[in-house]
């Protein structure tokens, strides 16, 4: 049976493919091949003069204008614009580690699938990418770099990373402001938990940076609407806290807070100027590419 | 009220709890789960399913009522009518008097005593129903509680103490069923308390019964008494007889001991220390059966002075033996080896053989009539279809006959089969004696039979000894019954049973050249033994005791030595009657049947006789009846459980 591309994106597809070189090739080829190529062609270069057309160019670069002026064929020369860093943030703290009946994978392991793809696209574009990987302090931290081995070298951070302990998010982007020294893209990968209020403001001083930020949120399924049809005793896995509940008894409430939670998020985010997405780690990666794409494509 | 067969089985229903603690387990608990953060999930109650709770503790109720209905049918619970639940206030009050009318109580003035001392007792008692129960060795008399006494006062002067021994057992029980349920009850009991009659198995008494003893003052005199006599064989015309003579007394004595018949008159002096038992031994002459007594002087007790016996000649055994050829040698050597070993007189036996041959002309209904025993040596081939029956009639009416084969023993086992007097089927010869082969020896005697008696231990050793060396083999069958058997399991002996009478039948014959059986020590014994185990010599004289005759159609009241239908009877009181020891009625007697539970069948105001049934219901059958139920709705229950928990969504793995 023939895989439709969508398949390539599906993270219960993408989870069974250990290594995260071959499933962010799998799945940023599956994806740019569904799309209209004209529709990204020509990102990440500037127009730089014109020559004369050689034969057996490719059509697509001839000025069709200048020839119906000038009747000459000439072709576009584009210069490669300077490569931009990408700088990846992911939350690897003991919430991440959350994988419910219905999500393929863990909510940590999902962000790094994202991270993954994205950054072998970036790669691809010939833009530095970076890592940040944090729980109460970084754990991961890899400079910008486009040079050969970079992405192998990110793609082993992701590899090594394990949700552990409580996120502190606040360090975390005090410490990254000193590393950036120059213009980028910022994607941040968290649940953000907790954070609603605190996040959007610090991720605002990036902004100051003139640093595009894009906020993508994962969340596992369950934690949208509590579907357990039990009593549960509920750990928080970062402050080990319990309570005993009942979810039919409070996934009412639960449902309203959780919408609340990110209604809060979204409006701070807006606020802040930082493009916000939320993820369920059942959602196609498309959907980040996709998002990642846009970005890159306003900022070229 | 509710009485356990076995109530410690009641320990049981402890178990009880584990249902309990099952249910607790199993009920739904809380599944513990890692969430990414609980700050939405507010503190709620568990939830609470009426129906499942419902069935829940449906199941825990039935589980708990299996397991009580099994543990309480194994406690054997048993409905009684209520012992002695007298009402508050209740103005009724029972006295029964218990009087123990054994032999004991004869001794001295006891007997008058025990009488004044009931009479006091009845005269000053509250009581406003009296009633009585007198014993000796079962209940003589037994009067129901009413308020008129002179029943009561008309046993007491009749009534006379019997020559049994005492079993105040059923007296007891006898009398708490006598009594009222509501009444305040009063037990009297009149006795010697003597410990042979008292330490037997005693029922015990409802807690709240009032307990009386009364014990007539013991006599001080001394008491000499006959424990025993016995009478052994001297030569064809005496006899030896030995009385055992017991000094009860405290003191040592010096007694007279006489023996006294129609005819005769014997005594001698005996000295015996304090509680001795000594040994006196008269030689009479024995020409025709007399009934003697040994007998003592007056003392306290008279009633163990005289022992009835009988001196008869001993019992003849008439053996006839079938000798219808003197010139097979077999047969003749078989007839002298039997009658040597049937003749020989013994101190000891006190019966006596007389062999007698019969010629072929002989052999005939009228003559045999007078046999007690018929062998047939060697000599079976030689009877004619007529004497076959002759010898089937004589079997039929209880006699015995012994065969032996001689060389014509296939047509002697074959006659033997045709006759239908033997099932086992005749197979041939074993051994030879031309040629000179390991003999055959006996492996097993059937244990039985009296042969096992004689043979058995050590006295067995030279009759597995015996060497065989030819035999006829027989396909035994299950009608005959093997007595001695070979090592191989094969029939040395079999017992056939014709009508009433039994033949025996040897499978060799008794002469050298088959076995050298009549060659050894066991011979004389089996010979003996095989005669007696069909003709029981035991049967011309029969020794009881007074109480154990009162099973007999016409039961003896006194001791006396008598004839009836050709027998000798001995009837003696029972000599544990002259023993002294009493028991203890200050504590260790009340405590006794006021701690043993009651039995069963011992129920007060049952009113019922020993041995009746009392008013009672078993329970463990319904008990049984409701556990199965519960089983069923259990299962039914548990099955609809389990499929509503397979419908519910699945639990992920508890952290």
């Amino acid at each position: 049976m023939a895989v439709a591309y969508k398949d390539f994106l599906d993270p219960a597809h993408l989870t069974r493919i250990e290594n995260y070189s071959l499933m962010a090739k799998t799945a940023v080829e599956g994806f740019l091949s569904g799309m209209h190529r004209s529709v990204f062609h020509g990102f990440g270069t500037e127009f730089l003069q014109y020559r004369n057309y050689v034969p057996g160019e490719d059509l697509k670069y001839l000025d069709w204008k200048v020839y119906a002026k000038r009747d000459e064929l000439v072709t576009k020369v584009y210069q490669e614009e300077t490569s931009m860093n990408c700088y990846f943030v992911v939350d690897a703290s003991a919430s991440h580690h959350y994988q419910g009946e219905r999500a393929a994978c863990t909510k940590l392991r999902y962000a790094c699938m994202i991270a993954a793809s994205l950054a072998y696209l970036a790669t691809r574009q010939g833009d530095n990418i970076s890592l940040f990987a944090y729980q109460d302090t970084i754990v991961e931290a890899l400079e910008p770099g486009h040079r050969t081995g970079q992405l192998h070298r990110f793609l082993q951070a992701l590899t090594r990373l394990q949700p552990e302990g409580q996120a502190n998010h606040e360090r975390l982007l005090k410490s990254m402001t000193h590393h950036m020294r120059s213009r980028g893209l910022v994607v941040y990968l968290s649940d953000m938990l907790e954070a609603e209020e605190t996040l959007p403001r610090m991720l605002q001083n990036l902004r100051f940076q003139h640093c595009d930020v894009l906020a993508l949120q994962i969340l596992d399924p369950d934690e949208r609407d509590l579907p357990h049809g039990y009593p549960v005793r509920y750990i928080d896995s970062e402050t080990e806290k319990e309570v005993v509940a009942s979810a039919d008894a409070v996934r009412g409430e639960y449902e309203k807070s959780m919408d609340q939670f990110m209604d809060d998020l979204k409006n701070g985010y807006r606020r802040a100027q930082v493009d916000y997405k939320p993820l369920i780690t059942t959602d196609h990666l498309g959907h980040a590419l996709s998002q990642y794409l846009h970005h890159r494509e306003s900022l070229a | 009220m509710l009485n356990f067969g076995n109530s410690l089985f009641l320990f049981a229903l402890a178990g009880l709890a584990v249902p309990i603690l099952l249910h607790l387990i199993n009920r739904e608990l809380a599944v513990s789960l890692k969430f990414p953060s609980i700050r939405f999930i507010d503190r709620s109650q568990l939830p609470r399913r009426e129906k499942r709770k419902l069935r829940d503790l449906l199941l825990l109720a039935l589980r708990l009522l299996l397991f009580a209905a099994i543990v309480l049918a194994f406690a054997k619970p048993v409905w009684v009518t209520p012992l002695t639940t007298v009402a508050e206030g209740t103005t009724l009050e029972q006295t029964i008097y218990l009087v123990d009318a054994s032999s004991s109580m004869a001794r001295g003035n006891q007997w008058q005593a025990a009488k004044s001392a009931l009479r006091n007792d009845l005269a000053n008692t509250d009581a406003a129903e009296v009633g009585l129960v007198a014993y000796a060795d079962r209940v003589l008399i037994q009067m129901s509680p009413s308020t008129d006494p002179d029943p009561i006062e008309n046993f007491i002067q009749e009534i006379q103490p019997s020559y049994s021994a005492g079993n105040p057992g059923t007296a007891i029980e006898t009398a708490v069923r006598l009594f009222n349920p509501e009444a305040k009850s009063r037990l009297v009991i009149v006795s010697d308390f003597q410990e042979t009659d008292w330490q037997r198995d005693l029922p015990g008494v409802p807690e709240d019964m009032d307990l009386v003893f009364l014990r007539p003052e013991e006599s001080e005199a001394p008491n000499i008494g006959i424990a025993n006599v016995n009478t052994v064989p001297v030569g064809k015309n005496q006899a030896r007889v030995l009385v055992m003579v017991r000094n009860h007394s405290t003191e040592a004595q010096t007694v007279p001991v006489t023996l006294n018949s129609e005819s005769d008159f014997q005594e001698k002096l005996l000295n015996l220390s304090a509680g001795q038992l000594g040994n006196v031994t008269f030689t009479v002459d024995v020409e025709e059966p007399r009934a003697m007594s040994a007998n003592l002087p007056a003392d306290s007790y008279n009633r163990d002075n005289s022992w009835h016996f009988w001196i008869a000649p001993p019992p003849v055994v008439r053996v006839y033996a079938f000798l219808p050829n003197l010139d097979e040698p077999q047969a003749v050597n078989a007839f002298y080896f039997f009658q040597t070993a049937l003749e020989v007189e013994s101190d000891s036996d006190w019966v006596r053989f007389e062999v007698t041959a019969l010629d072929r002309g002989f052999f005939e209904r009228s003559l045999l009539e007078e046999a007690d025993v018929l062998v047939i040596p060697a000599a079976g081939a030689f009877l004619r279809d007529g004497q076959w029956d002759d010898l089937k009639a004589y079997l039929d009416q209880g006699r015995t006959a012994i065969m032996l084969p001689g060389e014509s023993f296939p047509r002697q086992f074959r006659s033997l089969e045709r006759s239908g007097m033997m099932a086992s089927r005749f197979l041939g010869l074993a051994g030879n004696t031309n040629e000179r082969q390991t003999p055959y020896h006996f492996g097993s005697i059937n244990p039985s039979s009296r042969l096992s008696q004689t043979f058995a231990d050590a006295a067995s050793k030279d009759l597995f000894l015996v060497n065989v060396y030819k035999y006829v083999r027989l396909q035994k069958s299950d009608l005959d019954t093997t007595l001695i058997a070979f090592e191989n399991g094969e029939p040395a002996l079999i017992s056939l049973a014709v009508g009433q009478g039994t033949l025996y039948a040897s499978t060799f014959a008794f002469d050298t050249s088959w076995t050298d059986l009549p060659l050894r020590n066991s011979f004389l014994p089996l010979v003996r033994e095989l005669v007696q185990e069909g003709f029981n010599t035991d049967r011309l004289r029969r020794q009881f005791f007074i109480e154990e005759t009162q099973s007999l159609p016409e039961p003896v009241v006194e001791p006396s030595a008598f004839e009836l239908d050709g027998q000798f009877w001995e009837v003696n009181m029972n000599p544990s009657e002259s023993i002294a020891g009493t028991v203890d009625t200050d504590r260790w007697l009340p405590a006794l049947l006021s701690q043993k539970p009651l039995y069963a069948n011992a129920v007060p105001g049952a009113g019922t006789l020993p041995g009746d049934s009392g008013p009672k219901t078993e329970f463990w059958p319904w008990l049984l009846m409701i556990a199965l139920i519960c089983i069923l709705l259990e299962s039914l229950l548990t099955g609809i459980k389990d499929t509503a928990q397979s419908s519910s969504l699945g639990r992920p793995n508890p952290v």
